[in-house]
């Protein structure tokens, strides 16, 4: 499962790499199929994602011109390519990957989900000192998994510029999942506004980005609906908070471009199957602040990895929602005919947008967005009990949510749970009841049995903080930059439960080590990078603490991981 | 998926049994479900079924696992078999809910207790406990439902209590590579604010012109914050004072603010100051602020504002404001005690997030001795002004 590696003493050794750049695009895919004529592939749709096959790669990070939204801006590319460049390699293979940067500025690049040494990982500061401009850093890490992960850069707000792709691990063993054909839907989120624009506008006006508040129009509606008495009481909670229950996405469709494989709604990305086959897609959230819910009218999915781990297939899924760095693994049999891939952003202010299709070109009817959800009681931590008095909970620590661990009030923390609940079977807001059968936690089990059976001799509990108004974020009320780091003894099995005492939901990602998810099987762990933790919820996973050396540990939304961060130290 | 409806189903099924076990427990009756007072009832004899198992634990016994978690004290354990109270009317609404203290099957299944045969005529011991059985085979982690363990009833782990921390470590231990990580979450940013710049309507004269700004500079949590209000008439420049603060905050949505104004116009004046600055509940931007300045005078103002959104660009803003001072200032013309309220209502769309072109009335009136000064000047003591303005910032 761990292996210890230490990439740095070998010496580079350039063995005749190969490189193949092939398009996994409907044109190549087609032209493989010989269903179109050489002439035709030039009317292909997509412009092919480069795939590099290992065990050796060479990347380069590099500034390129780009225009997603009729508006010519600059992104963050490796080989000129956004997403970045497919990397396949094998389990078990020696992998090594140069890195250039050819930016004025520091880069890195993380391989998310990927079991591998510290010095390996990619975190400027942790794992090693970035890479400098025009410097180039060699990573060598032994892949010792397999399936879907991607990689993305770990400095400043370069991921939120186009610096992030997929990664496929080929098992060495015969994959249990049967498939007929395979494509990866990378997910992401553009704007042709600086990231840093983006997150000073957030700091001086948090709903800088939200166009769906409520109106006194709303307000009169509900009066309409259920009397006076009960909106105001309903309303009071909120009133008190000074919170926004229509506060959903910090950074949303207003500026954002929702992209599928790097293809606007617009354009739409487009992948080509035979009627009847098994298609794997492999979805991946590398998106900086989007959770994105993924269905294909017409279609059920069958679910066989999640964070790129095999699975117990969960059949008859219609939709799924990915948190930012989630991944999942689903395979399709459609009939003939042409399928929108329908990627609604979580607060439905966009979707990113593809078709799978057996006629190329053809296109799928594309849905109406579903309507913005709209946060409840349970999703502020404070239970569904009818009948309780909510007005004195804002920032009241009442002794059922009572947290079992110093929690630093103050400015920095609006809220805290009440009553956090453990949610595994909540799809989670937006997706509740919606008439589609929508994975949750709940439905997930290891394919295989957890390795590690010890029981955790220890737990730890965080709180993931914020004050949403000054857009601070924290764990336990502390930022990163003052917080001590966790400190994990190496080989110990440890439970962490994750309390979200804020209103955002969080994608929680440990670097190094697996997130095994208490989701009701303590045999069939499921081993996640990423974890959502929904607002006013609670969630536990064991981890193994089996990764000497320093991980960063953190919310994946880019906007909050600096403050909403914590170091681990296994030694 | 499956593991919640089992789990539900095993709930209902098992709910008489809970509820001819249950006791209240101090969170029960603060939650108003039961009294603590209740008396308790000797329980029926055990049956002989029983017997092979009264040297466990019998429902209701508190192990030290439920005693650490408060459901219980541990003096309780050592009866042999605690007689179990007859259900009380008040628990009738926890039905589907395990009393706290009691040993249900999900505690059972975590290892808390043991569940001993039951020992109600309701239910012999002899025949098999469909409610039970299953348990065996249940995925641990999934019999204790999130309601329960909002409650403290249960943990959603198969574990015993198992010590619990931050994870922190004991001594600070550096980073390999320090400096590197540049993890700029409290980046020192600027933001200036017109709350409004604004022309009012006028019979007589030149329009007047009022600005009302803002400037801030700084980090989360301190800021350097300036404050000015102009009003301008033709050339000749009416009121015009300036305020340096330092502004740090103190609470989620309060920031104290302290420093010096300076007033230009009518008359020179200096005062040192300290407000609060913030968003009350009901988001009502609140700004109060005493001053004190030379020879004992006093101040204090008070501004409060809504946005009530009528779209997602147009808003309605009311504003009130009030200004009191501690004594005369002939000079100024001002007198002691509330001297001035001003109500307005802005009606202010944003064509932008950064830009919102406004128009408004508003209503204002002098009371006290700087009514009595302004008709000593023979002007009026009460003015209602249509004005027309922007918001911005940047």
């Amino acid at each position: 499962m761990k292996f210890q590696h230490d990439g740095g003493a070998t010496v580079v050794v350039d063995k005749g790499r190969r490189r193949f750049v092939q398009g996994l695009t409907a044109g190549s895919m087609l032209a493989s199929l010989g269903l179109l004529s050489p002439g035709l592939l030039c009317a292909a749709p997509n412009p092919e994602v480069p795939v590099l096959e290992g065990p050796v790669f060479d990347l380069t990070i590099e500034e390129v011109a780009v225009n997603f939204t009729g508006q010519p801006g600059t992104a963050t590319a490796i080989n000129g390519s956004i997403p970045a460049p497919l990397l396949r390699m094998r389990e078990g293979d020696d992998i090594t990957i140069r890195v250039t940067n050819r930016l004025p500025v520091t880069s890195s690049v993380h391989w998310h989900g990927l079991i591998l040494p510290a010095n390996m990982d990619g975190v400027p500061g942790l794992s090693f000192a970035g890479i400098k401009p025009s410097e180039t850093y060699v990573y060598r890490f032994r892949a010792a998994q397999s399936g879907t992960y991607w990689y993305h850069s770990h400095s400043g707000y370069q991921e939120q510029t186009g610096l992030y792709g997929s990664i496929i691990i080929e098992p060495r063993q015969a994959d249990p999942v049967r498939y007929d054909r395979d494509y990866i839907v990378l997910l992401s989120d553009w704007s042709d506004d600086k990231p840093e624009t983006i997150y000073a506008r957030l700091k001086k006006l948090s709903h800088y980005y939200n166009t769906r508040e409520r109106t006194l129009g709303d307000f009169v509606t509900e009066v309409d609906e259920q009397g006076l008495g009960k909106t105001l009481e309903d309303r009071k909670m909120w009133n008190d908070m000074r919170m926004s229950d229509r506060d959903i996405s910090d950074v949303t469709g207003w500026t954002y471009t929702y992209l599928a494989n790097g293809r606007t709604p617009t354009d739409g990305w487009e992948g080509v199957f035979r009627p009847g086959e098994r298609v794997r897609l492999r979805f991946i959230n590398g998106s900086a602040m989007t959770f994105f819910d993924v269905r294909m009218p017409g279609l059920k999915m069958e679910v066989v990895a999640a964070d790129g781990q095999n699975i117990r297939p969960v059949k008859g899924i219609d939709e799924i929602r990915l948190g930012v760095a989630e991944t999942y693994d689903v395979i399709v049999q459609p009939p003939a005919g042409a399928y929108t891939l329908f990627a609604q952003a979580i607060d439905r202010s966009g979707y990113a947008r593809g078709t799978l299709t057996s006629q190329p070109g053809q296109k799928g009817a594309v849905p109406a967005m579903d309507p913005a959800p709209i946060l409840t009681h349970a999703d502020m931590g404070m239970g569904d009990m009818a009948g309780m008095d909510h007005s004195a909970m804002g920032h009241d620590m009442s002794q059922m949510g009572q947290p079992r661990v110093p929690v630093k009030t103050g400015p920095q923390v609006d809220m805290m749970a009440m009553m956090p609940m453990v949610r595994l079977n909540d799809p989670g807001i937006g997706l509740r009841n919606n008439g589609r059968r929508v994975l949750s936690y709940a439905d997930i089990r290891n394919l295989t049995p957890t390795l590690d059976k010890r029981p955790p001799g220890r737990e730890i509990e965080l709180h993931l903080t914020g004050n949403m108004s000054r857009y601070m974020w924290s764990i336990n009320g502390v930022k990163f930059a003052d917080a001590k780091p966790i400190a994990l003894k190496f080989g110990e099995r440890v439970r962490i439960t994750l309390i979200n005492d804020t209103m955002m939901n969080h994608p929680i990602h440990l670097h190094g080590m697996w997130s095994e998810l208490e989701t009701g099987d303590p045999d069939y762990l499921p081993r996640k990078h990423t974890v959502i933790v929904q607002p006013g919820a609670k969630i536990s996973y064991l981890v193994t603490a089996d990764a000497m050396g320093q991980w960063a540990y953190h919310c994946h939304l880019l906007y909050h991981m600096e403050g909403m961060m914590r170091r681990v130290v296994v030694a | 998926m499956k593991t919640p409806i089992i789990t539900a189903l095993l709930l209902g099924l098992s709910a008489p049994v809970l509820t001819l076990a249950a006791e209240c427990t101090p969170e029960h009756a603060a939650m108003g479900h039961c009294t603590l007072e209740t008396p308790v009832k000797p329980a029926p004899k055990p049956q002989p079924a029983a017997k092979p198992i009264t040297s466990m634990p019998a429902a209701g016994t508190c192990t030290p696992e439920h005693a650490a978690m408060g459901h219980c004290k541990m003096e309780a354990s050592t009866k042999p078999a605690k007689p179990a109270p007859k259900p009380q009317p008040a628990m009738k609404p926890m039905a589907d809910m395990p009393a706290a203290g009691t040993c249900t099957p999900e505690h059972e299944a975590m290892g808390h207790c043991k569940m001993p045969a039951p020992a109600q005529p309701a239910k012999p011991a002899a025949a098999p406990q469909p409610a039970m059985k299953p348990m065996a085979s249940m995925p641990v982690a999934g019999t204790c439902t999130p309601e329960h363990e909002a409650m403290g009833h249960c943990k959603s782990d198969s574990t015993p209590a198992i010590p619990v921390s931050d994870g922190s470590a004991a001594t600070d231990i550096p980073m390999p590579f320090p400096g590197a990580m540049h993890m700029a979450d409290d980046p020192f940013l600027s933001r200036v604010i017109i709350d409004r710049l604004e022309i009012i309507n006028s019979d007589e004269g030149d329009k007047p012109v009022l600005l009302d700004a803002e400037a801030w500079f700084g980090k989360d949590l301190h800021k350097l914050w300036l404050k000015t209000e102009v009003k301008q008439v033709g050339s000749d420049t009416d009121e015009a004072q300036l305020q340096v603060l330092y502004s740090r905050a103190i609470a989620p949505y309060w920031d104290i603010q302290a420093g010096v104004r300076k007033d230009f116009k009518p008359v020179d004046r200096e005062w040192a100051t300290l407000g609060i600055k913030g968003v009350a509940p009901y988001f009502i931007d609140l700004d109060a602020a005493l001053f004190v300045g030379e020879a004992g005078r006093t101040a204090l103002s008070f501004s409060g504002e809504r946005e009530l959104m009528l779209s997602q660009k147009t808003a309605l803003i009311p504003e009130l404001g009030l200004n009191f001072f501690g004594q005369d200032d002939p000079e100024a013309g001002t007198g002691s005690g509330l001297s001035e309220a001003k109500l307005s209502l802005r009606l202010q769309h944003e064509l932008r997030r950064e830009f919102a072109p406004y128009i408004g009335v508003s209503w204002s009136k002098l009371f006290g001795g700087t009514a009595d000064y302004a008709r000593e000047a023979g002007e009026t003591t009460e003015d209602t002004q249509v004005m027309l303005g922007i918001h911005a910032w940047f």
